[in-house]
């Protein structure tokens, strides 16, 4: 009988230890969340604020044709709905080994192509293209297709002359240019 | 801790795999497509090659699969995936390479989920490698689902990364050499593992004479993001109409939007598409709504009309569009359906922005050794064609099936500019 109650004393015991751990763990657990909140929240981990990208992509080579896909990643003012690519003249697009006379530009994901020059000054060219039904945030928004006249060639675009308006009706200002090899919508 | 996260993973995922490579059955398809452009000049002749490897492990209930996706580029997709149950837990983990890049490593992603007493507690992990456009990234989410009452109630904990649902579209990574691309449900937006945001979502919920409400609360590291309250098909009394109801609240915001919908019968097999008109902008979520001063119902617009029946293996189908400005017809591969332009550029569907008219005739047929064989002939017309009713383009596709484990298809695109694409297929599976 002693040895029954002296039992049960333990196991209340026992258990009022395992509260008191429990309530221990779950006090530290919540210093711990509050803690990663609070670094989180302050700025500790956040990434720079990401820029709306025009991705220009690689010059893929097929048999002696080429192409080269335009796109956009984290466009703002509901995504991209209008880019110039410099005038004639002051082109924005640059090309080396590329037949210019064969260019063709494809738009894509609702792009139309308003009107383009790659004629007027010899390895140069521009364009304007828009999007009338809605912005593009993400996706590629032009292919150009052409043949190649020569071994690595090279297709550059120069953000300085490329203006970009938004869905929002207004110019984006703050964007940036990538050539990684991917992005993510 | 980014580093040993993922060779954790990389550890588990090859265990895993060479596990079941011992001891599972094997099944897989290899499919690959050649087309050229015919009417092109002999530089421009091909036009594209792909080929996608898909080989399945399975074993209790467990499965990897491995899946290859070459193209022009080279090597652009290797992937890995593994799902099943490991009691009582259900577990999914990806690994996504871009072997034709320097960097090789782009993604991972694991999902563990399990049900306690009603309760599904889900762990969402994903890592973004810095080979691609915002990353480097890493982060967890954990998702907790469940009823009280008649609501069911969603709470999402972001420590770092969001997860697809009504209101994120989890990730989807671009190779931009080619435009592939491969979607995962988990979006690691931030590097490290603090607290990003809490979304908790309640539907099912009344309130007076109103019931079905869905409601949810979104808070970020910046504080209150937003509030909403939506209400689907409000009855208002009328059998062809019904609205939807949107309201939010952000922090120097609140909107209200009602959106009505046309509800149209059955007419034997006429599909006829109808939207209600108001007078608000064209425009993304602002197009047919009412809002603001935008309060009135303009009309209704019959903007389609479709007919499709079918008999003894034998299917027609007509779509014609009267608003083309606003509505196409999507390309075979999505499906041949009226959308509109907006929403398919969303959805990622290509569509065809020249014609306002299909005519498809589709034949399927037994073929040999329990394959099928089939046979599609899809016509497009285009107003500004001058040709025969004013014809734009016939896409014809035809597959044969040699076994039951081996079809061959090809397909030819001609218009008024001739000949413009020939593809040849051939599908093996095992």
């Amino acid at each position: 009988m002693d040895e029954e109650l002296d039992m049960i004393y333990y196991q209340k015991g026992r258990k009022g230890v395992i509260a008191v751990r429990n309530r221990r763990m779950a006090v530290i657990a919540l210093a711990v969340g509050m803690i990663l909140a609070l670094t989180a929240c302050m700025g500790f981990w956040d990434t720079p604020v990401q820029l709306g990208n025009l991705v220009i992509g690689p010059v893929v080579i097929t048999g002696t044709g080429g192409y080269v896909l335009v796109a956009v990643a984290d466009m703002p003012g509901g995504g991209l709905a209008s880019i110039q690519f410099g005038t004639v003249a002051n082109e924005a697009i640059a090309f080396a080994n590329i037949d210019a006379s064969t260019i063709t530009i494809e738009g894509k994901n609702g792009f139309v192509v308003l009107a383009q020059d790659f004629a007027t000054v010899a390895g140069k060219g521009t364009l304007t293209a828009v999007n009338a039904a809605t912005g593009v945030v993400g996706g590629t928004i032009l292919k150009f297709v052409f043949t190649v006249t020569g071994a690595n060639p090279t297709f550059t675009v120069y953000k300085a002359k490329v203006t970009v308006g938004s869905d929002s009706n207004a110019m984006i200002a703050a964007w940036d240019t990538s050539s990684l090899d991917y992005y993510t919508k | 801790m980014t580093k040993r996260i993922l060779v954790a993973t990389v550890v588990m995922t090859t265990l895993a795999g060479l596990a079941l490579v011992a001891s599972g059955p094997l099944s897989g398809s290899w499919t690959s497509e050649f087309t050229f452009r015919p009417n092109g000049s002999f530089a421009k002749f091909i036009r594209s090659l792909e080929s996608l490897v898909v080989v399945d492990y399975t074993m209790n209930g467990f499965t990897t699969t491995s899946t290859s996706q070459f193209q022009l580029f080279g090597f652009v997709w290797q992937e890995f995936e593994a799902t099943g149950t490991l009691g009582a837990f259900g577990l999914q983990a990806n690994m996504l390479f871009g072997p034709s890049t320097e960097k090789k490593y782009i993604y991972a992603q694991f999902i563990g989920s399990v049900s306690i007493a009603g309760l599904d507690v889900s762990l969402y992990f994903a890592q973004l490698s810095d080979a691609v456009l915002g990353g480097a990234a890493d982060g967890f989410a954990i998702r907790l689902a469940g009823s009280i009452g008649m609501a069911d109630v969603v709470s999402i904990t972001e420590l770092g990364a969001k997860v697809r649902d009504a209101d994120f579209e989890g990730i989807t990574i671009v190779h931009a050499g080619s435009g592939l691309e491969r979607s995962y449900l988990t979006d690691p937006v931030v590097p490290g593992q603090g607290f990003t945001g809490q979304k908790v979502t309640a539907s099912g919920l009344s309130f007076g004479c109103v019931s079905d409400i869905t409601t949810t609360l979104y808070i970020t590291c910046a504080g209150f993001d937003f509030l909403t309250f939506e209400l689907d098909a409000i009855d208002v009394g009328l059998s062809w109409l019904t609205f939807d109801l949107d309201l939010t609240f952000q922090t120097t915001v609140k909107t209200i939007a009602l959106t009505p919908t046309l509800v149209l019968a059955d007419a034997l097999c006429i599909d006829v598409y109808a939207e209600v008109l108001t007078n608000a902008p064209v425009g993304t979520n602002t197009t047919n709504a009412l809002f603001d001063a935008y309060n009135a119902i303009t009309g209704i617009a019959i903007y389609g009309l479709g007919f499709s029946t079918s008999w003894n293996g034998i299917t027609v189908k007509e779509l014609t569009i009267f608003n083309t400005g606003r509505y196409a017809i999507t390309t075979h591969e999505y499906g041949s359906m009226i959308e509109e332009i907006v929403e398919a550029i969303g959805n990622g569907h290509d569509y065809y922005t020249d014609y306002w008219e299909l005519l498809s005739i589709e034949v399927v047929r037994n073929g040999c050794c329990r394959g099928t064989n089939r046979f599609l002939a899809n016509t497009y017309f285009n107003r500004d064609e001058t040709a025969l009713f004013g014809w734009g383009m016939t896409y014809i596709e035809g597959e044969v099936a040699i076994n039951s484990t081996i079809s061959l298809s090809t397909q030819l695109e001609v218009s008024t500019d001739g000949a413009n694409s020939l593809t040849f297929s051939v599908e093996v599976s095992w």
